[in-house]
């Protein structure tokens, strides 16, 4: 496998996002960040107050629209961006052919392409590919995540069966033709005319170890990938797709590559698709930086966001040239914040500190602190309510112990008691039962007297708790606000839930593989083999 | 006696269950300026004497008030400060010249001696009663010599650890509790001792029996039972009474001496009944405490002679006995306050068709991580309610998902219930557009795999809860789901991995490298 060799935040540790999954994440980290600052965070439904008029989609479950506040103003946020965004900027952003046409008019170097819509014909589009010269790009206008986009068409005969893919298959109706530039492909994230981090993406790919089929090393990857946050819900699919493209390059997934031999499973470097994010930031250009300041300038209210630019290195005279493919201005954030290589760089600070200058630098114990989503959201799951303010996050050196409880200690009553206690004494953390029959409890606070002073409430209890003994250490991990009585029906009911959620998606699963199955047994190959496993067992047999 | 819940106000008949106590009283409270369309907001507050949802706020826009149960902020600190303490209580009342009865109150420092000295002075039977005690915590009535006094002193000092006390003379009467907001009374509840009618058939243990159920279904008495024990065989002796006596039909029979065992006791309405005179003592008893501008007066009247005297003000009382009695009329005190805070909305008209549900508050505020919540505004347009029954294939299908999608869009209120005979109960409220669109999404569109086979429509009459649910279909205890839930996921991964399993070996078969060779002959037909 590749070597590990990365540097995460260590104030966005994965234990804390781990609730966060997919778009939430980027919600959550800009949430996250603005409310360890000491802005009022605030989680809202679709449609609630500012929410109406901002530019917003695939917000019927909470998690993705949020507010902070501090005592003069309040900004709204979705996913990661921010109402200084405007939504003429977001619209535009999101059309390619919009884009390119600002891209054209500010003199921002961009592939040469053009736009198709609805209207012209496939053999229009075909001649325009001849016109410009193969290799060329073919990508629906208004596409995302790199669904329909083709790279790389090199031939009349590709061209047209990308054509049919994409307009009648996916039916994506309007699209564009563009020069194909081969080349690094970069992520840039800007905030206010500046760049904060930078990525580039490396389309799928195994490295051999001499030993591992594809298949095996995709299996590999996979299990890492499952460590990011950012890569979890990004695995590699062996499907269709990437068989051929393996296929085309003479590859199976049976085949065992070389030690160190790097084979590439997809042409396109998209993250959802199976790419990995490295940090690029340190040793990018400025040039390259300025081009992605500029093409974000290029839209007006586009005040941050993120910048695809196709980076072309010319071999002879080491000549770099960047090219601007599209705009984000709903970017995701995970891949800066957890490459496979490299640093990771703060944006969402970046973003809270162009929202709330005034909170710049009051960086707090922020590796201690975090808030339950789960439990801050679920009001809003049902619309019961509509908006749902978190715990402010306490100002200040966290101190925290984890105290062990020893004898006979797990009635709920007394946990619950606990529970008033730590609340008297302003004091957050949890109560876990351990196998033995003893209790750890966590608690952590801003004053450590108050801390020291939770061992003398172990023993108030008399009537439902009889304890022998307790032992103190320091604690260091994560904390959350608020204290969680682990053994409660209400934690139980989550699991239940978490459970159901996983019942729903192993059915799915189940489901999946029962269909490859069938279909294995129906394909006509497999049954005109018959006669060949007919005497393969009879051979066996004997 | 059958409790006829048509005394109850009927805007209060659907509640969601769960609500006792003091959350049925700041539920009341923030349920009927919700229902007049104020904007509702719950905010933790984190203190030990009140659930943590006890607080909330309403507000028309330009002002807002903030209630901590049934308290508001027209009451000053200063009159909650004089109200928690009852030596100062009493200074202020008889300086007004409110009826009070006599006693005096003894701090910490002064030796038993002293206070007994006193007791004997102004003579037996006394009540003997912590200074700074609420709900009757330490309150010993009906003291009747030197020897019982002595015991309860050191009940109440020693055992229950209350530092200064109140003596004062036991007035034998009648225990009521008056609402007085502004400067009338509102509402006055009589707390008899528990009792049972009889029906000249059955026995009194019986009879308790049936109370209690009726006592269960109580929001404001259901956790208080009438419990039979010695004390109650006792008393019942002295009238010649065992448990298993049949009191004739009509005859009341009270199962506990008054002023004892009061957490039984029953409410009776009785704000018609009440005398001017003793309305005019409560109104005067509030006025007497600067800043005090509503609040619960605790009377002792002798119903015989119609004198009364205020023993107690409560500011943050709990107002369900006058909501739900279990003799007389309901008082719909909820209102009272709300035209007190927001008289401009006195003709607001109260959207009836409506209530929120208040677990999730309580539910987010348990661990202390959310620290406000907003519930919805109250819906403004018409609307109207339907109840749509589904045949046909709609479990497993992610039909709940897509149902959800649909309501969030048309902005509808309601539930989904898959009941246990296979059809499925969807209840939903909106404008009558949206009602039309949402008919014709579910009979016209569903999801691929579900199937509906028919439709049964009625309309639907009964209150809305805000939100959208997906009810349980079986009200299982959460510990046999989770079990179950466990077990189901074992099932499935094992069946997907034998899936998986044959799937690989067939992969590695000799014979499928066989096929793929063939599969290529025949131009990669059906390879997947």
């Amino acid at each position: 496998m590749e070597d590990v060799n990365r540097e995460w935040l260590p104030h966005l540790h994965d234990e804390f996002v781990s609730e966060a999954n997919g778009t939430l994440l980027d919600a959550y980290v800009v949430a996250l960040e603005g409310w360890r600052r000491g802005l009022t965070l605030r989680w809202h439904v679709k449609d609630s107050e500012k929410f109406k008029d901002m530019k917003t989609w695939f917000v019927d479950n909470p998690g993705l629209l949020f507010s902070l506040s501090s005592d003069e103003k309040t900004h709204y946020f979705f996913r990661s961006r921010g109402d200084l965004v405007t939504n003429e900027a977001v619209e535009i952003g999101s059309d390619k052919a919009k884009t390119k046409q600002i891209f054209r008019d500010k003199g921002i170097p961009t592939p040469e392409g053009k736009f198709f819509s609805e209207a012209e014909t496939d053999e229009q589009i075909l001649a325009y590919a001849q016109q410009l010269g193969y290799p060329v790009v073919l990508k629906p206008t208004d596409g995302s995540f790199g669904k329909g986009v083709v790279a790389n068409i090199t031939s009349d005969g590709e061209m047209t069966y990308s054509i049919d893919y994409v307009r009648h298959e996916l039916g994506y109706k309007d699209v564009i033709v563009e020069k194909y530039i081969p080349g690094e492909d970069l992520r840039l994230y800007v905030v206010n005319n500046e760049v904060v981090g930078a990525i580039k993406r490396i389309p799928p790919h195994v490295i051999g170890d001499g030993i591992n089929s594809i298949e095996a090393l995709i299996e590999l990857k996979n299990e890492e990938r499952r460590l990011s946050p950012r890569l979890s819900s990004c695995l590699i699919e062996t499907n269709k797709e990437l068989i051929d493209y393996v296929g085309r390059h003479g590859y199976t997934l049976n085949t065992v590559p070389e030690k160190g031999e790097c084979v590439f499973l997809s042409e396109r470097a998209n993250i959802s698709l199976g790419g990995d994010p490295v940090d690029v930031f340190d040793e990018l250009s400025n040039k390259i930086k300025e081009i992605a300041v500029k093409a974000l300038k290029a839209v007006p209210g586009l005040v941050h966001g993120a910048v695809d630019i196709l980076l072309y290195k010319d071999e002879e005279t080491n000549e770099e040239r960047g090219y601007v493919i599209e705009l984000n201005p709903t970017s995701q954030l995970g891949g800066i914040l957890y490459p496979v290589k490299g640093k990771a760089r703060d944006v969402p600070a970046a973003i809270i500190d162009y929202y709330f200058p005034e909170t710049k630098g009051r960086r707090l114990d922020n590796e201690k602190i975090y808030f339950d989503l789960f439990d801050v959201l679920e009001p809003l799951q049902s619309r019961q309510a509509h908006v749902s303010t978190v715990t402010p996050s306490p100002q200040g050196k966290i101190h925290a112990k984890k105290y062990t409880v020893i004898g006979d200690v797990q009635d709920l009553g007394y946990h619950r008691g606990l529970r008033k206690q730590a609340f008297e004494r302003y004091l957050h953390g949890f109560v876990v039962n351990k196998e033995n029959g003893d209790i750890d409890v966590i608690v952590g606070g801003l004053d450590p007297e108050m801390v020291d002073d939770f061992k003398n409430a172990f023993w108030e209890d008399e009537e439902r708790a009889t304890v022998l003994a307790v032992e103190e250490e320091p604690y260091h991990e994560p904390l959350k606000v608020g204290f969680e009585v682990k053994a409660d029906i209400k934690t139980l009911k989550e699991e239940l839930e978490a459970l159901n959620r996983e019942i729903e998606q192993t059915t799915l699963e189940m489901k999946r593989a029962e269909v490859k199955r069938r279909k294995l047994y129906d394909s006509l190959s497999w049954k005109s083999t018959k006669p060949i496993r007919v005497l393969g067992a009879i051979f066996k047999n004997k | 006696m059958k409790i006829d819940p048509n005394n109850w106000l009927s805007h209060l008949k659907h509640l969601p269950e769960d609500i006792s106590n003091y959350k049925t009283c700041t539920y009341l409270i923030a349920l009927e300026g919700w229902r007049r369309g104020l904007k509702l907001k719950f905010h933790m507050k984190p203190s030990t004497a009140i659930g943590p949802s006890a607080r909330f706020s309403l507000s028309d826009g330009k002002k807002q008030h903030f209630f901590t149960v049934s308290r508001g902020d027209k009451v000053t600190n200063e009159a909650i400060r004089i109200c928690s303490n009852k030596p100062l209580t009493y200074k202020y009342l008889s300086k007004n010249n409110v009826p009070i009865p006599e006693g005096k109150s003894f701090d910490a420092k002064t030796s038993n001696e002293e206070i007994i000295s006193y007791a004997e002075q102004i003579g037996f039977p006394l009540v003997l009663k912590p200074s700074d005690g609420s709900s009757g915590r330490g309150v010993i009535t009906n003291i009747k010599n030197i020897e019982q006094f002595k015991e309860a002193l050191a009940e109440v000092k020693e055992n229950q650890g209350f530092k200064s006390v109140i003596v004062e003379r036991f007035i034998v009467g009648e225990d009521y509790r008056v609402y007085v907001v502004g400067d009338r009374v509102v509402a006055a509840t009589r707390r008899t001792a528990a009792n049972v009618i009889g029906d000249g058939k059955r026995t009194i243990e019986e009879l308790i029996e049936i109370k209690n159920k009726e006592r269960r279904k109580n929001p404001f008495i259901k956790n208080r039972s009438i419990k039979i024990n010695r004390d109650m065989i006792d008393w019942l002796k002295k009238s010649n009474k065992t448990l298993s006596t049949v009191p004739e039909k009509g005859e009341r029979v009270f199962l506990r001496r008054q002023g004892a065992y009061l957490k039984e006791r029953d409410p009776v309405d009785i704000t018609d009944e009440m005398s001017d005179h003793l309305k005019a003592i409560a109104v005067k008893a509030m006025k007497s405490i600067p800043g005090l501008t509503h609040c619960d007066v605790d009377m002792l009247v002798n119903e015989k002679t119609g004198e009364g005297y205020v023993n107690e003000i409560n500011s943050r009382p709990q107002i369900s006995n006058h909501l739900f009695p279990l003799e007389g009329l309901a008082r719909d005190v909820p209102k009272e306050i709300i035209d007190f805070y927001f008289p401009e909305t006195k003709k607001t008209p109260r959207n009836d068709f409506f209530y929120f549900d208040f677990n999730p508050v309580y539910d987010a505020f348990r661990n202390r991580n959310v620290k406000e919540l907003t519930i919805p505004d109250i819906p403004t347009e018409p609307q109207i309610a339907r109840r749509f029954r589904l045949s046909g294939n709609l479990r497993g299908v992610n039909y709940e998902r897509w149902i959800r999608r649909h309501v969030i869009r048309l902005q509808l209120n309601g539930y989904l219930k898959h009941l246990k005979n296979g059809k499925t109960s969807i209840v939903v409220s909106g404008t009558p557009e949206n009602i039309d669109s949402f008919r014709n999404i579910i009979t016209n569109q569903a999801p691929k795999k579900a199937k509906v086979t028919r439709i049964i429509e009625k309309s639907w009459d009964k209150p809305i809860k805000i939100g959208f649910e997906f009810k349980k279909t079986h009200p299982d205890s959460d510990f046999k789901q989770l079990e179950a839930a466990k077990n189901e996921i074992k099932k499935l991964k094992k069946e997907k991995q034998t899936y998986e399993n044959e799937l690989k070996n067939i992969m590695n078969s000799k014979t499928w490298k066989w096929a793929k060779r063939i599969q290529k002959i025949s131009g990669g037909e059906n390879s997947y």
